[in-house]
C-alpha cells in the first residue's frame, strides 16, 4: 500500500529547511535492506505517528525490523546489521546505533499484532527516499496494546485527527482480542463522544 | 491573544492540524528540530540540578542560630504586638 500526504506535491525549495538528519537514517537503512542485510523493516513509535499526526517530538527512532537468517543457521543475529552499521561509520550507544545523529533502535516483532503491522506497512515517499512505515492502524492498535500514559495519549491524538479507517481498525482489534481493550478505552476517555 | 479556554483549547487545535497537513518532510525536519531543542532543554536541566547540588554540598547543615541579644529591642518587641506585659 502506498500513501500520499495531502500537499506533497508541491514545489519546493530545495535550501528551504537544511538537510534533514532523518533522511538520512532512512537512506542507510533502504541501503541496509538493498545489500540484504535487513529483510523487511517499518518505522514505529513516534517517527511513525508523524506520518499522520503532527510532529511528535522523540528522541529516538524505533524501526522494526526482520533479520534474513545466515543459510545454514536456524537462529537470526542482529550481528551481520551491527557490523555492517559500525562499518558505514555509525556507532553503538547502549541498545541504540547511532545514524546521523539519530539514536535509532532496531526491534523484532515480538508480538503477532507487531508482526502483522510490518507485514501490512504503508509505503511513503519522503524526498525520493521510500519509507516503510506502519499503518495508523497498526500503530494505535500497538498504543492500546501497550497501554501506558503516552500510548493513550497518541491513541487519542490519532482518533481526534480522524486518520483512523473505522472498518480496519476494528477488524485489527478483532483479530488480536484487543476489542475488550477497546471498549475500556472507550468507557474511560471517549464517554458521551460520538 | 485570549483567555477564554475554549478558544485557547480550539487554536490548538488548529495549530495541530495545520502541523499534520504538512508535508511528510517538512514534518520529519521538524521532528529534527524538535529533537535538538529536547536536547538543549535536558543539557539546561542538568546543569541546574548540578548547582542545585552544590549547594547542597556546601550548606548541608542549617543556618547558625543568632542570639537573641544581638538583635536590637525594637525588632524584638515588633514579633509580639500583643503581649500583655505593660
Amino acid at each position: 500500500m502506498t500513501r500520499s500526504v495531502e500537499h506533497d506535491d508541491e514545489p519546493r525549495n530545495e535550501d528551504e529547511g537544511g538537510e534533514m538528519k532523518i533522511k538520512e537514517v532512512l537512506t542507510t537503512i533502504n541501503q541496509m535492506q538493498a545489500d540484504g542485510i535487513i529483510d523487511r523493516y517499518a518505522i514505529g513509535d513516534a517517527v511513525g505517528a508523524t506520518f499522520y499526526l503532527e510532529p511528535i517530538a522523540t528522541l529516538d527512532v524505533d524501526i522494526f525490523v526482520t533479520f534474513r537468517p545466515e543459510p545454514g543457521q536456524l537462529l537470526v543475529s542482529p550481528q551481520p546489521l551491527i557490523d555492517s552499521l559500525v562499518a558505514r561509520g555509525c556507532r553503538m550507544e547502549g541498545e541504540y546505533l547511532i545514524i546521523a545523529d539519530w539514536p535509532v533502535q532496531f526491534l523484532p516483532p515480538l508480538t503477532p499484532l507487531v508482526e502483522e503491522a510490518l507485514i501490512e506497512a504503508v509505503s511513503f515517499d519522503v524526498e525520493g527516499v521510500p519509507t516503510h512505515v506502519f499503518s495508523a492502524e497498526h500503530l494505535a492498535c500497538i498504543a492500546l496494546e501497550l497501554g501506558r500514559p503516552k500510548d493513550k495519549a497518541r491513541l487519542l491524538q490519532f482518533i481526534e485527527a480522524g486518520v483512523l479507517a473505522p472498518a480496519r481498525l476494528e477488524a485489527i482489534l478483532a483479530r488480536h482480542d484487543l476489542s475488550d481493550k477497546w471498549q475500556k478505552f472507550e468507557v474511560q476517555f471517549l464517554r458521551g463522544e460520538a | 491573544m485570549t483567555l477564554q479556554l475554549l478558544e485557547i483549547l480550539q487554536s490548538k487545535q488548529a495549530l495541530r492540524r495545520r502541523l499534520a497537513v504538512l508535508p511528510i518532510a517538512e514534518k520529519l525536519r521538524l521532528l529534527d528540530e524538535l529533537r535538538e531543542r529536547s536536547q538543549s532543554i535536558g543539557i539546561s536541566r542538568a546543569q541546574r540540578h548540578t548547582a542545585v547540588e552544590w549547594v547542597r554540598e556546601w550548606c548541608p547543615h542549617s543556618l547558625p542560630v543568632v542570639a537573641r541579644g544581638l538583635l536590637p529591642a525594637i525588632y524584638r518587641r515588633a514579633d509580639f504586638p500583643h503581649r500583655a506585659a505593660p
